[in-house]
């Protein structure tokens, strides 16, 4: 592709960050909540996000899955709003409504006619200290939370094979244990341990509020002021350190469960933006990532999928972002006929060739043509515009660092996507977890 | 350095305040047909610099005959080689650009999706690549081996995602043989048998201009728009339109089961439902939203947040261009599958007899109406909805006129159209997972 079709994209990524892409404003409440917000008036809807600086890795063993529960009862009423109320208030007022935990964080959401933002702040400043946690609602949660690991998870072959996976790629780091948490801690959460989950973590100083759509700074402010200013703030714990420990050797697990398709799952302990002594490693692993699989054009796609036909599926992914160190994971399974050790030479193969030779301009320009265009396509979705926001500021990062991260891939060589394919794509900070069916008989 | 600058300067003219001239429709489309006779439908909306654009055709698994497989095929070999581009150069084109290509099929359409940066730089190429892709697919014959491989992959995946065999057996019992019995995707044993030239031949048939629909949305003038879809429309032979299946008469009452070693028992259980075209359409949207939409209706709130017998329950129509199944889900631990079927039967049965109250009624009115907006809030939603305008033959003014048809609903008429379309005592059930021995005693 022609430089200068790329130099014309790089133009467009200028309109991003400069001219036409809508501001972001940013400022937080004496009592620390963090306010963020980015207008956008195609549409009279807007989105609100509460993100909590809380997850599955502030988990201790024991009490896995408490942030993902107490996500749940989030639901369940306040002082002011009864059980079930929430929900009808948001449906009311024509919203909709959800929330997802994280490793890193809880984030809450509404979705709402632009002239509703009012209710959205409201209930979401309601319940960030006035949450009542009752016995009977607690009771009933338990049993939906059990079902839904078994949904997502027990009865899910690729669900159970990440989890152990998981537990072999992250050593010390807390990333290693389920979000949804292990049965037999979510069976023996307590309404006592909620409590004091919710006591500790739920502060406006631990909360980002992200606002993103066809409202006026002014009236966000002035909302913002009236709803959240008098909650008062809590000691929120300092964060110790856990730094993945240096990988001294492969880790492999298998994973025999009833199920059809053999599935491979190869991992590589590496750094992110938070962690990394150099800047630029992140973003050449992110390079790297796009190299093997970002679309169909791609070398597993194009080499694995199409030319040996070793794989039927196979795509790699990595979080630059997250708050702690992380796993490069590429998730493959077999072509009819191949088998794992096949695949996993296959794979072998792609991972020296990025050590060996350097990677053409041709293929850098398409993978940094295709992170611009997501990017300008991401603004026609509110829901991707907010958590490119909610994601980085939960984690200590800065909504800027999204769109700077267009600037660090452009400036990434294929020097340093060698460089960081020979320093962390090596065995000894590689954990394997092979899927090995067993029969599917009741 | 001055092509850079041009080209930014470009941009900000085009994107800075543009207001449209006053479309204050709720879908503000424009309608034509090319040369070729073939429907565009375009919403012009210059917010952003991106257009979308997808050919959808009546081409549908309902389409297979008795070949079960061969439109997902055909639709799935479309972009493995064109004269001139063989299928490692087509995904290289639209990715160097930035450019996004899908295509899909469901029981109604098969269709083709290009989302592009709207820069003649870009478009250009992607648009070059999708005709390429639409006028002279070679389907050649190591490609079709290769696809039937990818499918048989798929079709083993199914045996281990009880979810989705539920799904496949419910579709089977409610429909048989008659064109919406099977899956999407077919079956192994039919997919294998299928030719080159059957594909060249359903090909011929089905992806014409006579059975295409244009569906475009972004930023490019009405000008642009006839332009992009004349080119469309002429790549593709004149042809015919599919001629109108069948009306097809589902069957109704019994239960299967599916043994399957799962923690959790899926459990589908319903009757044939309607289309958009049904005189009682509104009335049972607004009663199905009481019924098991979300998370104030009533079977979330009984069987989920009262009881805590499951994670995920609904009911949905499925609206298809002739009457999609009407059916209630959910998945719970196998010693309590059997009481949250019986809970779940007796809330429908209670709404059946009772109908909603009048707050549940003016509750969910107000959710439908209010959340309007959501639903066209984005350049993706607006594909969305103008498709649904451009297949299903929905009148003109159908977005138009919704919240006012869903505002005059009254109770009696929910009640009534439920009574009317619903035989709860001859709905089919499945159930797929571990059998349970029932002792029921008198």
């Amino acid at each position: 592709m022609g430089w200068q079709r790329l130099l014309g994209l790089f133009s467009l990524s200028f309109w991003l960050v400069g001219a036409a892409a809508s501001p972001v404003t940013a400022y937080h409440l004496p009592n620390g909540l963090e306010v963020r917000f980015k207008p956008d008036h195609r549409a009279p809807v807007v989105l609100t996000q509460v993100w909590y600086r809380v997850g599955a890795s502030h988990e201790p063993m024991g009490l896995t899955g408490i942030s993902h529960f107490l996500e749940h009862m989030m639901f369940r009423g306040t002082a002011q709003v009864g059980p079930g109320e929430f929900s009808r208030i948001i449906a009311e007022n024509g919203g909709s409504e959800n929330a997802f935990t994280a490793a890193d964080f809880t984030a809450y959401y509404q979705l709402m006619p632009a002239e509703q933002l009012e209710t959205s702040l409201r209930l979401e400043a309601d319940r960030m200290h006035n949450l009542i946690l009752r016995r009977e609602d607690y009771e009933k949660e338990r049993l939906v939370v059990m079902e839904e690991r078994r949904m997502r998870v027990d009865d899910a072959p690729h669900g159970i094979a990440h989890e152990r996976f998981m537990s072999i790629a992250h050593i010390a780091s807390p990333y290693h244990h389920p979000t949804i948490g292990w049965m037999d801690d979510v069976r023996q959460l307590s309404l006592e341990d909620l409590r004091a989950w919710y006591e500790r973590w739920y502060a406006p100083n631990n909360a980002i509020l992200v606002v993103v759509g066809d409202v006026k700074v002014a009236e966000l402010k002035h909302l913002v002021q009236q709803y959240f200013a008098s909650i008062p703030r809590k000691k929120i714990a300092k964060q110790k350190a856990q730094h993945e420990v240096k990988p001294l050797g492969k880790r492999e697990v298998a994973v025999h469960v009833p199920a059809k398709l053999p599935w491979l799952l190869v991992g590589y302990n590496v750094p992110v933006v938070k962690t990394a002594k150099q800047p630029w490693e992140p973003y050449a692993l992110s390079v790297l990532t796009g190299l093997l699989s970002g679309g169909d054009s791609a070398r597993f796609a194009k080499n694995l999928v199409r030319e040996q036909q070793v794989a039927t599926s196979v795509d790699a992914g990595y979080d630059l972002f997250s708050r702690l160190d992380q796993v490069l994971t590429i998730a493959a399974t077999p072509g009819p006929g191949h088998t794992l050790a096949e695949l996993e030479a296959a794979i072998d193969k792609e991972i020296m060739q990025l050590k060996n030779h350097r990677v053409s301009q041709g293929e850098l320009n398409r993978v940094k043509a295709q992170e611009i265009a997501s990017h300008v396509f991401a603004e026609d979705s509110l829901q991707a515009q907010a958590s490119n926001i909610g994601a980085l500021e939960a984690v200590g990062l800065s909504w800027r660092d999204y769109d700077r991260f267009l600037k660090n891939i452009r400036a990434v060589t294929a020097d340093q996507v060698r460089l960081v394919a020979r320093r962390y794509l090596t065995t000894k900070r590689q954990a394997i977890a092979r899927l090995r069916p067993e029969a599917l008989s009741s | 350095m001055r092509q850079l600058q041009a080209l930014s300067i470009i941009l900000c003219t085009v994107f800075v305040g543009g207001v449209q001239a006053a479309d204050k429709r709720a879908l503000p489309y424009q309608h034509w047909k090319t040369a070729q006779q073939t429907p565009v439908y375009f919403i012009e909306n210059h917010q952003l610099p991106i257009v979308d654009a997808a050919v959808v055709f009546d081409a549908g698994s309902a389409r297979d005959g008795k070949a079960y497989g061969q439109a997902a095929l055909t639709n799935a070999l479309l972009d493995a080689g064109s004269k001139g581009l063989d299928v490692n150069e087509i995904p290289k084109r639209f990715e160097q650009v930035g450019a996004v290509f899908d295509s899909s099929v469901d029981r109604d359409m098969a269709s083709v999706s290009l989302r592009t940066l709207v820069d003649k730089t870009y478009r250009g190429p992607a648009v070059d690549t999708l005709l390429s892709v639409l006028k002279a697919p070679l389907f050649p014959e190591d490609q079709i081996k290769r696809v039937k491989h990818q499918f048989k992959t798929h079709f083993d995946g199914l045996q281990q995602n009880p979810r989705a065999l539920a799904s496949m057996h419910f579709y089977k019992a409610l429909y048989g043989d008659q064109p919406y019995g099977h899956w999407v995707m077919g079956e192994d044993a039919t997919v294998q048998k299928i030719t080159r030239s059957d594909v060249q031949a359903f090909f011929q048939r089905y992806y014409t201009a006579q059975n295409a629909m244009i569906v475009m949305v972004g930023s490019v003038s009405k000008k642009q728009a006839e332009k992009m879809a004349e080119k469309i429309a002429a790549v593709l032979p004149q042809g015919k339109r599919a001629e109108p299946l069948e009306p097809m008469i589902a069957y109704s009452g019994g239960r299967k089961w599916i043994d399957y070693p799962s923690k959790q028992t899926s459990v589908l259980w319903g009757q044939q439902g309607i289309n958009r075209q049904n005189p009682d359409y509104f009335p049972l949207m607004v009663g199905n939203a009481i019924l098991g939409n979300g998370m104030t209706s009533r079977l979330f709130k009984r069987v989920r947040s009262d009881e805590g017998l499951v994670y995920s329950i609904s009911s949905y129509f499925d609206r298809m261009r002739q009457p999609g199944p009407f059916v209630l889900s959910f998945q719970t631990r196998k010693l309590a599958a059997l009481k949250a079927y019986d809970l779940a039967k007796s809330v429908t049965k209670q709404f059946l007899d009772e109908g909603p109250t009048d707050k549940e009624l003016e509750a969910a009115k107000k959710n439908i109406i209010g959340s309007f907006a959501l639903s066209l809030a984005g350049n993706d939603a607006l594909l969305r909805s103008l498709t649904i305008q451009a297949f299903y033959h929905v009148p003109a003014d159908y977005f138009e006129t919704y919240r006012n048809n869903v505002a005059a609903v009254t109770r009696s008429q929910v009640k009534a159209a439920m009574r009317k379309h619903f035989d709860y005592s001859h709905f089919i059930s499945v159930f797929v997972g571990q059998p349970v021995k029932v002792h029921r005693h008198g």
